[in-house]
């Protein structure tokens, strides 16, 4: 039966309240998850809005062949080239967490240190928030404030509206 | 420990150079702070003890503003300084890593080798230092010219490095100027935050994805480097976004460590630049 993005962010959580040994192994694992969590999200909030475009390679690629992004830079360059900050973020993000998440799989000669794990758990949660943030408010600067002021700025100085919930 | 007492005007100078120096620029650790009391006493010291000798009062005084991250006024100080004594080898080199501070990184290496040559007085930080001028801007050629001199081989590696990871960025079409505005955004935020000799280690992803890895390994804990990492992001981002930058991000990997991060496995973990990974892998 197939699974939705939704089941991997489960399969996530649901590592974060148990543990095993090796304690590498298990920490592995929290990455890999996590970041196939962020990154399938990611790859919906592509597929899903219609105002945002995938980019296979460079917009200024003289040779698109050759410049083809991979697999999961195409994800986190097409948020990048957005030029949506909020997405730009989550893409340079996932640029970060990709790397760990190819550290945690392939290099098995190298250990995860404390520093790898606290930033896996922050990638995790910035990718998280900003999506989420992004799909309720769209273009908005991200914040994790309730409340926000629209300020325009206008040919009669900056106008502002009153305060403006987020959810 | 009881503080010392000195017995002259001189000497209480030299004991708050002391204090500045091993209190506050060597040997930092975690997220750099200096309260306002320190730094008034600091310059209450140097107020009452002026008559001990101007060059080491302005010197005193040009710290002081480096402490405060005042570097402008640092640089007219250690001028002043410099003006009275224009050949000592201690004003210079801290002069040195002012001017380094305030990104001037030949004039920073030009004064190295002034006195290494001139003064014959060679600290084992000094080639370090213009190790760490030559970084920005991928230059190996101060550093090259210092090693000659003192007719050692130690800089061999490092001065390589240089060259090969200036070849290498072309690979995966990073310029040069690329490189220098993110070294422009993450060095004098390091030295702010943490005033702690800024180390990176280079590597170059060019398989499926391609990017420049900078890992900075700082003497800090877990939590101060996440602190430091959501700053820079933070830094790089308004970059991008107030100058239009966008061709920035996506192109380099930047994160802040503690030093012990540094020895996780990988071959020749002190090495500058580790070459480039063109494994495919997704």
């Amino acid at each position: 039966m197939a699974v939705e993005v939704e089941d991997i962010y489960k399969q996530k959580f649901a590592l974060d309240s148990i543990s095993f040994e090796p304690i590498e192994s298990y920490e592995r694992l929290k990455i890999t998850r996590g970041y196939y969590a962020a990154f399938l999200y990611a790859r919906q909030l592509l597929n899903t809005d219609d105002s945002l475009e995938w980019h296979s390679c460079h917009p200024n690629s003289k040779d698109p062949q050759k410049d083809r992004y991979g697999s999961h830079q195409k994800v986190y360059m097409s948020l990048i080239h957005s030029k949506i900050r909020v997405l730009s973020e989550i893409g340079q993000t996932l640029l970060l967490y990709h790397e760990l998440r190819k550290k945690s799989d392939y290099n098995l000669h190298l250990n995860i240190t404390p520093d790898d794990i606290s930033n896996a758990e922050i990638y995790f949660n910035s990718c998280k928030e900003r999506i989420e943030f992004y799909m309720k408010n769209g273009d908005q600067h991200f914040t994790k404030a309730k409340k926000v002021i629209n300020a325009t700025v206008g040919r009669n100085g900056v106008k502002t509206s009153g305060l403006k919930l987020l959810k | 420990m009881a503080p010392r007492q000195p017995e002259t005007k001189e000497q209480a100078l030299h004991y708050l150079l002391e204090d500045i120096v091993e209190g506050y620029l060597v040997n930092q650790r975690g997220i750099a702070s200096v309260s306002s009391f320190v730094l008034k006493g600091f310059l209450k010291r140097a107020e009452e003890n002026k008559e001990g000798g101007l060059d080491a009062y302005y010197l005193a005084k040009a710290m002081i503003n480096v402490l405060q991250g005042r570097l402008n006024a640092a640089e007219a100080e250690f001028k002043k300084a410099i003006r009275i004594s224009p050949n000592d080898p201690i004003i210079l080199t801290n002069y040195s890593v002012a001017l380094r501070l305030l990104n001037k990184n030949a004039e920073s290496s030009e004064l190295l080798i002034k006195v290494i040559k001139s003064f014959g007085f060679v600290d084992k930080t000094m080639l370090n230092n213009i190790l760490f001028n030559s970084i920005p801007n991928l230059e190996p050629t101060y550093l090259q010219e210092a090693a000659e001199y003192l007719q050692t081989d130690e800089m061999n590696d490092d001065i390589d490095n240089l060259i090969l990871l200036k070849k290498d960025l072309q690979r995966i079409d990073v310029s040069l100027l690329e490189f220098q505005e993110i070294m422009g955004l993450l060095r004098p935020m390091v030295n702010k935050r943490t005033r702690q000799q800024f180390i990176p280690r280079f590597s170059i992803e060019n398989g499926l994805d391609k990017y420049l890895k900078i890992e900075i390994f700082l003497n800090v804990n877990t939590e101060e480097a996440s602190e430091l990492n959501s700053e820079f992001f933070d830094i790089l981002m308004d970059y991008v976004f107030e100058n239009d930058r966008h061709n920035l991000l996506g192109k380099f990997s930047v994160v802040l460590k503690q030093l012990e991060s540094r020895y996780d496995g990988t071959e020749n973990p002190e090495a500058l630049y580790l070459g480039v990974n063109e494994e495919l892998v997704a």
